[in-house]
């Protein structure tokens, strides 16, 4: 019998997936994408490649969605295609570069996976450190994240050194991350 | 924390390298190496990993492009699902010859569920390709707003993010953007009338039918009539036309200044009660200061601009006040790009390089309608109707002549029997002193009408031209100069037998001029004769007629 409870043989004997299950991938992946991208990119650090990696897992797991069982941990579920698809595509192209080998990934597999737990709480958080942050650095991380300019790109229009972009956007995300973490221990004081 | 910060730059640092490739080995290692060791270090770069999937989150960072704005999440899953459905192939499987065959068993049993894989690709694509379906509309329905705008031209734009739509022709709705163009520069045309010309790097947004918001870049509006009131908004400035053409640059710092190159704008700048509204007219600039919301006075800089773009000749005016004539006939945009020593061929109408050769030919006006500025050529000979232009303008006074010619209008001549084209004492034979070359018997008529499309907004007031035969002419001279205008003979100059500077030409010119055209005859001479030293001297011998640097000049 076809796995897939929700699936049925019109008159002609043919397999047909309804809407249904579409939708429900849908409404389990949204909520779990910026999770998965974090797991993606603690270990493949450029930034094309990781983006790649995303959507090559996300199609993995459209894929394979028959084989996820309703109610269990869906962002595990997908780690596990996510560590599965980073190493094979690893040994497919030996340039692209990983933070940790396979022996790492497993050992630092549960810190990693608790980080990704606070990733919603440290968004709020990023929120109210945005507003304090000067106008004229909210502009690079405009040009960086909202507009997914390069380094160069930012540096000809800014007429700056790519040098002093790099530095400047890492120096903001420090600022940010200081601040992430004071409000944090200001919060747990209250 | 602080004992760590050290620690922390140089982790960021690392990181931000890693980003984009562009780390070395030997930094590489040293970032594996911190993350291996030191748990603390490990934190730190989970916390600015996350810290980076938390920005790529968020939107409005900054307050311009606070408006409609995609969910960054859902595009990528769009884009999976839209691949996915792409590469699937689009058939169904019919269900598994074997359990057709247990079906004549009276009681089935279950087997294991071995799923085809082609059924379940196609199964999967069908989904994908339904649940991609569902997205696209309700996205459409989110984004579509009324159409407004056409990109109307483009030359070497770049856009991030790139859609197939935006090409030339694409239209663009309210609260199309923000859009991002990397490179080149595009001209959009509102439905209104209103022209604006943007020049990249850029980002923009279309606010409504008669409003466009610039975050930064530069941006040139040109206004007429029916379109009063157009405005472009920055972040610390409105700009609102008030019959006119005005340039708009935003710079990196978010800093606003305004050029007024013709008529009256309002600019409107600062927040809420410090707010100033001023009338900034023609030949003035402004600018607002981002930090400051302050207003101050600055240099108006004409050329500062790309007012208009015509990517068939490529085109790129930023409001030169001259336009080479003879750069059309080496095949230009009128601002230096055409080829020297290159022109038309009378007879054939065929542009290539200067050829010579004594030769007879009809007086057909041999149209040129492919080119984009020159109407057509002609070899005069006065003895039959000269007709000079398309719409069908007569030369009446065409004198008789032999009807011979000897070479191409030319741009810019190298050499003609080893001499270069000089009019007193100046040389034109470069870029910087370029000449029209007309030897007799030779006409060519422009097409003002083409050309003043391509500098919208300008008049073409004038042309102005030295003439004269070359000094470097080997033999004595006798030639015709003539300059018609729609048919109507504006400079005539005839049996010139003095070699240098003849005439410093300024024939005005209206809006309803639509032809110009320059002849050059044989003074009359007799056919060929032959001289005492031998020589065989034909009609057209040494008439080198040369128009020195001729401009049209723009207002």
């Amino acid at each position: 019998m076809f796995r897939c409870k929700e699936c049925f043989m019109d008159a002609d004997n043919k397999y047909t997936y309804t809407k249904e299950s579409s939708k429900r991938f849908l409404s389990l992946l949204l909520p779990a994408q910026k999770s998965l991208f974090a797991y993606i990119l603690y270990h493949v650090p450029n930034r094309n490649e990781a983006e790649d990696v995303l959507q090559d897992v996300m199609a993995t797991m459209l894929t394979k969605f028959d084989d996820y069982q309703e109610g269990t941990n869906f962002i595990g579920w997908a780690i596990s295609i996510a560590k599965y698809n980073i190493l094979a595509l690893r040994r497919n192209n030996k340039r692209m570069r990983l933070i940790f080998d396979e022996t790492d990934m497993d050992r630092f597999q549960d810190e990693a996976v608790k980080k990704m737990e606070s990733l919603e709480e440290e968004y709020e958080l990023l929120q109210l450190c945005l507003k304090k942050l000067p106008e004229k650095y909210k502009r690079y991380l405009h040009f960086r994240y909202e507009m997914d300019m390069t380094y160069r790109q930012i540096a000809n229009i800014c007429n700056l050194s790519m040098q002093s972009v790099y530095r400047t956007i890492a120096r903001i995300q420090t600022m940010l991350f200081k601040c992430i973490r004071n409000t944090q221990s200001g919060v747990a004081r209250e | 924390m602080n004992n760590n910060d050290p620690i922390l730059n140089e982790l960021a640092n690392l990181v931000a390298l890693a980003r984009e490739g562009i780390l070395s080995d030997d930094q590489f290692e040293s970032l594996r190496k911190m993350l291996h060791d030191n748990g603390t270090v490990r934190n730190y770069y989970y916390s600015l990993v996350n810290l980076e999937v938390c920005l790529k989150e968020s939107t409005g960072l900054h307050e311009a492009s606070d408006s409609l704005h995609n969910d960054p999440r859902d595009i990528q899953l769009w884009d999976v699902l839209r691949r996915h459905e792409q590469q699937a192939p689009a058939i169904t499987i019919a269900k598994d010859r074997s359990r057709q065959d247990a079906i004549q068993r009276v009681v089935h049993e279950k087997t294991p569920s071995r799923v085809n894989k082609f059924s379940l690709i196609t199964a999967v694509s069908c989904a994908a390709a339904l649940l991609f379906l569902l997205l696209f509309v309700r996205v459409t329905e989110l984004a579509c707003g009324r159409e407004v705008v056409t990109l109307n031209d483009s030359i070497n734009a770049r856009w991030s993010d790139v859609e197939s739509s935006m090409t030339k022709g694409a239209r663009l709705t309210v609260n199309s953007g923000p859009l991002f163009l990397q490179g080149g520069m595009v001209e959009l045309l509102f439905d209104k009338g209103a022209r604006v010309v943007i020049e990249a790097p850029a980002e923009f947004q279309i606010l409504a039918d008669d409003r466009i918001g610039l975050l930064y870049g530069k941006a040139y509006a040109t206004v007429p009539q029916g379109a009063i009131g157009f405005s472009i908004y920055t972040k610390n400035a409105k700009v609102i036309d008030l019959g006119t053409e005005f340039g708009i640059d935003v710079d990196s710092r978010g800093d606003t200044c305004l050029h007024v190159i013709k008529g009256q704008t309002r600019l409107i700048a600062g927040e809420k009660s410090d707010t100033v509204s001023l009338e900034v007219g023609q030949g003035t600039a402004k600018k607002v200061t981002d930090e400051t919301q302050s207003v101050t006075d600055i240099p108006c800089r004409t050329n500062l601009f790309v007012r208009a773009i015509d990517s068939k000749t490529s085109t790129i005016w930023r409001g030169q006040k001259q336009l080479k004539l003879a750069d059309y006939v080496g095949g230009g945009n009128g601002f230096g790009t055409g080829l020297l020593n290159y022109g038309i061929h009378p007879v054939t109408g065929e542009s290539g390089v200067a050829t010579t050769a004594n030769r007879p030919a009809g007086n057909t006006y041999m149209r040129l309608p492919r080119h984009p500025f020159v109407d057509g050529v002609f070899v005069p000979n006065g003895k039959d109707k000269q007709e000079i232009s398309s719409r069908g303008h007569v030369f009446q006074e065409c004198p008789v002549t032999q009807g011979n010619y000897f070479m191409e209008v030319i741009n810019t001549p190298a050499l003609l029997d080893g001499q270069v084209m000089t009019l007193n004492g100046i040389p034109y034979n470069t870029r910087e002193n370029p000449c029209l070359f007309l030897h007799a018997n030779i006409g060519i008529t422009f097409d003002l009408d083409a050309i003043r499309s391509r500098v919208p907004g300008a008049s073409i007031v004038s042309f102005q031209s030295q003439v004269g035969i070359s000094e470097t002419a080997l033999r004595d001279p006798n030639a015709d100069f003539w300059v018609l205008v729609d048919g109507e003979l504006r400079y005539r100059k005839e049996h010139v037998q003095q070699k240098g500077l003849l005439d410093m030409l300024r024939i005005e010119l209206s809006d309803t001029d639509r032809f110009l055209t320059l002849v050059v005859t044989d003074g009359g001479d007799p056919g060929a004769r032959e001289l005492p030293s031998g020589f065989i001297r034909q009609s057209i011998d040494c008439d080198w007629g040369v128009f020195a640097d001729p401009v049209l000049i723009l207002e």
